[in-house]
């Protein structure tokens, strides 16, 4: 099963990046959605309540998949490890 | 049950924050619940195995010293980030144990075989 | 699938905790079962029960209180963590001789064991850091 990586820092984007493979998952929530705004080099999901207490939603990049809640939890279903990268 | 294996992903350097220090007694811990317990020493966590630390001179317990007691709790999967390593411009003799370098690939590789991974 | 959670972060000086309950509500209303939320680190501020939320906010404590009532959660929080941090239960307050313990009644102090055991009867875990 592949790993979901959680990414609450925007800082921590690039060291989650060297370790996570192709197949993984990455979600940015919490300050880690501040990395979306900026060019991305992979695809990633981005927590919807995070991008819009930021005002980020109109500056997403086409590799942030924006998931709510509910996608986060399915998310942790479908992945094991969880790993966060603060 | 069969053991699960859950490894501890250790990157905040040791004194700024409790982080490091707290993150290691969870390590210590875990030592003694029969599980297949690892380690790996990231980033900035690298810090945290340099030799010569001295807690006393900031009012704290040293966490180079808590680290060498890892193998007494039967912790002995004790992996470095070999590149954060050579960033850091340190090498395995600076370090106050025995580990095992990894490439990204195999810390990638270590951390998909876990059940758990516990961040600090 | 059984989750356990990890917060790690004090209410207010991050959104560790404000995140922790809005994945555990979203968990809960999918029909998951969260045994145990471990708080340790900074998360151990979360059991304050004399922390006042301002009035045009939602209250983190009462947030976490009214979730672990409605589902079978517990609410544990490191005791070698919160001791320093002046987050104390009653049975704490006498060991220690203290002038008074804080602790909400919804909130079980234990040992740093506990982690390990929430990770060992749990499907996955999942950490909300600082």
């Amino acid at each position: 099963m592949a790993t979901l990586h959680l990414v609450n820092h925007a800082r921590a984007l690039p060291a989650c990046l060297e370790r996570a493979g192709a197949d993984d998952a990455v979600l940015l929530l919490e300050d880690g959605v501040y990395a979306a705004a900026a060019p991305l080099p992979r695809a990633v999901y981005v927590l919807a309540a995070d991008v819009r207490a930021r005002g980020l939603g109109a500056r997403l990049p086409s590799e942030a998949a924006v998931i709510d809640d509910a996608g986060f939890v399915d998310l942790v279903v479908a992945h094991q490890p969880v790993v966060t990268w603060r | 049950m069969a053991p699960r294996r859950i490894l501890f992903l250790l990157r905040q350097p040791p004194y700024a924050t409790s982080h490091a220090l707290e993150a290691l007694e969870a390590v210590l811990v875990a030592g003694v619940f029969d599980q297949v317990v690892s380690v790996l020493f990231a980033d900035d966590g690298v810090w945290q195995l340099l030799r010569d630390q001295d807690g006393d001179a900031v009012g704290m317990r040293t966490v180079g010293r808590v680290a060498t007691a890892l193998p007494q709790y039967d912790v002995n999967d004790i992996y470095v980030c070999g590149e954060s390593l050579r960033r850091l411009g340190l090498s395995p003799d600076d370090l106050v144990l025995p580990v095992t370098l990894l490439d990204g690939a195999g810390q990638q590789a270590l951390i998909a075989g876990q059940h758990a991974v516990v961040s600090d | 699938m059984r989750l356990a959670l990890a917060v790690h972060g004090a209410p207010y000086a991050s959104q560790s905790s404000a995140s922790a309950l809005r994945f555990a509500r979203a968990a809960v209303a999918g029909g998951h079962e969260i045994p145990r939320v471990f708080f340790y680190h900074d998360g151990v501020q979360a059991a304050s029960a004399i922390a006042v939320a301002p009035q045009d906010e939602p209250s983190p404590l009462d947030g976490w209180v009214a979730l672990a009532a409605e589902h079978d959660m517990e609410l544990a929080v490191c005791i070698a963590a919160s001791l320093k941090r002046g987050v104390v239960n009653e049975e704490e307050r006498a060991r220690y001789s203290l002038s008074a313990a804080n602790v909400h009644p919804s909130f079980a102090v234990v040992g740093l064991g506990q982690l390990i055991d929430a990770v060992m009867q749990a499907d996955r875990l999942v950490t909300f850091a600082a």
